[in-house]
């Protein structure tokens, strides 16, 4: 394999130039949100001033260096206004409580659908195929009438509860733990292991790559909702997450935007860095099988 | 990397805690902090402060009656100072008239040698006698001499008079009937009148002489008569001379008030000398009232009768009024306040204020009509361009309120020590009055807290 990557080295030029720039242009907004975190809140407000100044002949102009550099964005978003503060706690609550609720149903789910004969097995699976398919937009009625019965509308639960449902996760996990040859829980079962031994003690250390997979798009899903914090907290914006919040602050032109876009995206970057592997080994599993 | 990742979220999840957890004390800590007021309607007060002294209106010198330009007196003693309250009678100083004993005794040689040459006159003339007719005669002529002399005499104080009156006499020397009204004119008019006795006079005693002219007297007889009238009123002046230096040595002896007032000015001292035309002390003329006269340059504008004034010498005050305006000799604008007895107590008697030398007035100039008032602290910028910083409160998502700055140019009418009077209406506005660092627009405050 080194030596093919050597070979390809040396090859293939116009395509690597290509995909650099597809690579740059992707990463652009991100390093320039963490570069113009550094400029001063006056010289932020004063640039985006200019943003519709420019005219279909000329762009407008992308300053890459600060006159000084500067930590006041930070200092204003962490320290005097609190509201980004306030907003960013509210997101990892709502995250951290999804995450936990679909970590502790879903496998069980997955568990039950795949490794469990009975009656009607495979149409609850088309089921769930099924809501996977169906847009937030379909389903958003009926969450509401169902969250005003149970009053839970503007409160916190109505973000958490109805995204513990997350029938992609649900369908990915089966269609992993179908792959988990029958006779390891066999020879469990002859071991005298039940279902749950069986389920805590071989299903789940086996299905780590996928869980790794499925937490961290979990995250990246719970970390960036909108819709449903428009659609459910329709009279309490001081719980909105910050995903939510984000754009109303930048309507002000305070001059934090950009140190708060920074604060939003470290979260996804370090959890993604952390499920990275096994983000990788749940792809070559599942390709190999 | 997992690693990496890990710690990289422990960091982040560190620092917003720490941020929570001491966000609000940082905030407190770098927000400013503010007083705010609401702006009034009202007057403005401007308060004057001003200073002045003592001033006496009237005074007089206090000297013995009847002093001559040869009179000299040698202060002994002075019993009274500045300021002081006198009554009528009470000794003020004690004083000597100057070589006294000298003069005496040249004046009783005079009276002697006079005296001498009277005896001796009337020895050598023993044998004069004269018939009543006789001594009918010089009397008249006697008379009639005396008249011409007083008739001269007039006639050399009417001319002195007209001269000082700018006014040029007729060929007779009569005054013309059109005098312009000044003291001095007033003077000449007496003048004219002793002048017009004396003639009558002279005519009269002119007509008496001439039915007397019938019985003349020999020219030796005549000659001895006037020599002898001459000594014997030589005699009668010696005589009064001495007297009135005798008078003059016991009122030297306690130099009285005349009647009740003040000492404004006890400047002699033990051995100074005083002549006539000087004053052994100064006081108060009878039924003046001193004031004090404060130097008005700094107030900027009139101040009318009536003001009230609030007097403080050394630590002790009066209430008084504004009596009067003026310009003084240098051109420099002053007031005058009358004082009462009772002021005068309450700012510890003249003398205090005499040595004090100095008065303290704080007036309180009301302005005609009401305006906007707010505290000169509030007050910002420079002349031309005054603006003032106000509040405005916002509520964020979480209910919180946030209250900033806003710049708001003003226009000053007038300006005291403590408020400022501005043209506009700022009704319903929280305007800063106090922080306790710079301002800037649309910088976050947060009012001052009771500390309670």
């Amino acid at each position: 394999m080194q030596a093919s990557v050597r070979r390809l080295r040396g090859r293939h030029v116009p395509a690597r130039l290509l995909l650099s720039l597809i690579a740059v242009l992707l990463l652009l907004p991100i390093a320039v949100t963490l570069l113009y975190a550094f400029f001063s809140p006056e010289e932020i407000r004063a640039y985006m001033g200019t943003r519709n100044r420019y005219t279909a002949d000329s762009f407008m102009a992308l300053r890459l260096i600060p006159e000084t550099v500067s930590l006041m964005q930070f200092y204003r978003v962490l320290i005097t206004d609190r509201e980004i503060l306030r907003y960013f706690i509210n997101s990892v609550l709502y995250t951290a409580g999804i995450l936990a609720g679909q970590l502790l149903a879903l496998p069980a789910l997955a568990y039950g659908l795949s490794c469990f004969r009975f009656r009607g097995r495979d149409a609850l699976a088309f089921g769930i195929v099924l809501l996977m398919v169906l847009p937030f937009q379909v389903t958003m009625v009926p969450s509401v009438l169902t969250l005003r019965a149970l009053n839970l509308l503007n409160t916190p639960w109505a973000i958490v509860l109805p995204m513990l449902s997350a029938p992609f996760f649900a369908f990915l996990l089966r269609q992993y733990m179908l792959g988990i040859p029958a006779e390891i829980i066999e020879a469990a079962q002859i071991d005298s292991a039940g279902p749950l031994k069986c389920f805590l003690r071989i299903v789940i250390p086996m299905s780590r790559p996928v869980l790794g997979t499925m937490a961290a798009l979990s995250f990246a899903e719970s970390w960036n909702l909108v819709e449903q914090p428009l659609t459910y907290l329709t009279s309490r914006s001081d719980l909105y997450p910050l995903s939510v919040a984000f754009g109303q602050l930048t309507r002000n032109m305070s001059g934090i935007e950009f140190a708060g876009a920074a604060l939003f995206i470290l979260p996804s970057l370090f959890v993604y860095l952390f499920f990275q592997e096994d983000i990788m080994e749940g792809i070559r599993v599942a390709d190999l099988r | 990397m997992k690693r990496i990742a890990l710690k990289g979220l422990l960091v982040l999840g560190g620092i917003v805690l720490l941020c929570v957890f001491f966000s609000g004390t940082l905030h407190t800590l770098s927000t400013a902090k503010v007083r705010t007021v609401s702006a009034r309607t009202g007057r403005l007060e401007t308060r004057v402060r001003l200073t002045g002294a003592l001033h006496w209106p009237e005074t007089e010198a206090v000297i013995p009656e009847n002093m001559t330009g040869d009179d000299t007196l040698i202060v002994r003693r002075v019993n009274v100072s500045a300021g002081a309250w006198v009554l009528a009678g009470d000794c003020l100083a004690e004083c000597e008239v100057a070589d006294y004993d000298s003069r005496m005794a040249a004046l009783k040689e005079s009276f002697a040698g006079k005296e001498k040459e009277a005896l001796e006159l009337q020895w050598k003339n023993s044998g004069v006698r004269l018939t009543p007719q006789q001594e009918e005669w010089y009397a008249g002529y006697s008379r009639l001499r005396d008249a011409a002399l007083a008739e001269q005499e007039a006639l050399q104080t009417l001319r002195l008079r007209a001269w000082q009156a700018g006014v040029a006499l007729e060929e007779d020397d009569s005054v013309p009937e059109t005098l312009p009204d000044t003291e001095a004119a007033g003077l000449l008019v007496e003048a004219r009148d002793v002048l017009e006795a004396a003639r009558r006079e002279t005519a009269e005693a002119s007509r008496a002489f001439d039915s007397l002219s019938r019985y003349p007297i020999p020219e030796d007889v005549v000659n001895y008569l006037s020599k002898k009238s001459e000594l014997e009123k030589e005699l009668a002046s010696l005589s009064a001379r001495m007297a009135d230096l005798q008078l003059l040595k016991e009122r030297a002896a306690a130099v009285t008030a005349p009647h009740d007032g003040y000492v404004t000015a006890a400047e002699t001292k033990a051995g100074d000398t005083v002549s006539r035309g000087g004053a052994v002390v100064w006081m108060t003329a009878e039924g003046a009232e001193p004031a004090v006269r404060l130097d008005a340059s700094g107030a900027r504008r009139t101040i009318p009768a009536g003001t009230a004034v609030t007097l403080s010498v050394g630590g002790k005050t009066a209430d008084a009024a504004i009596t009067g305006q003026g310009i003084a000799a240098d051109g420099s604008l002053y007031a005058d306040v009358r004082l009462r007895r009772g002021d005068i107590g309450l700012l510890g008697g003249a003398a205090a204020m005499t040595e004090s030398g100095s008065v303290t007035a704080e007036i309180v100039l009301t302005a005609e009509n009401a305006t906007t008032l707010i505290p000169v602290s509030a007050l910002r910028g420079a002349e031309g361009d005054y603006f003032i910083y106000v509040t405005r409160r916002e509520n964020d998502s979480f209910r919180n309120e946030k209250i900033t700055v806003v710049r708001k140019s003003v226009t000053v009418l007038g300006q005291s020590a403590s408020a400022a009077s501005l043209e506009e209406s700022l009704r319903n506005e929280e305007i800063v009055y106090m922080e306790d660092r710079p301002l800037s627009e649309g910088c976050e405050v947060m009012p001052y807290s009771s500390g309670s």
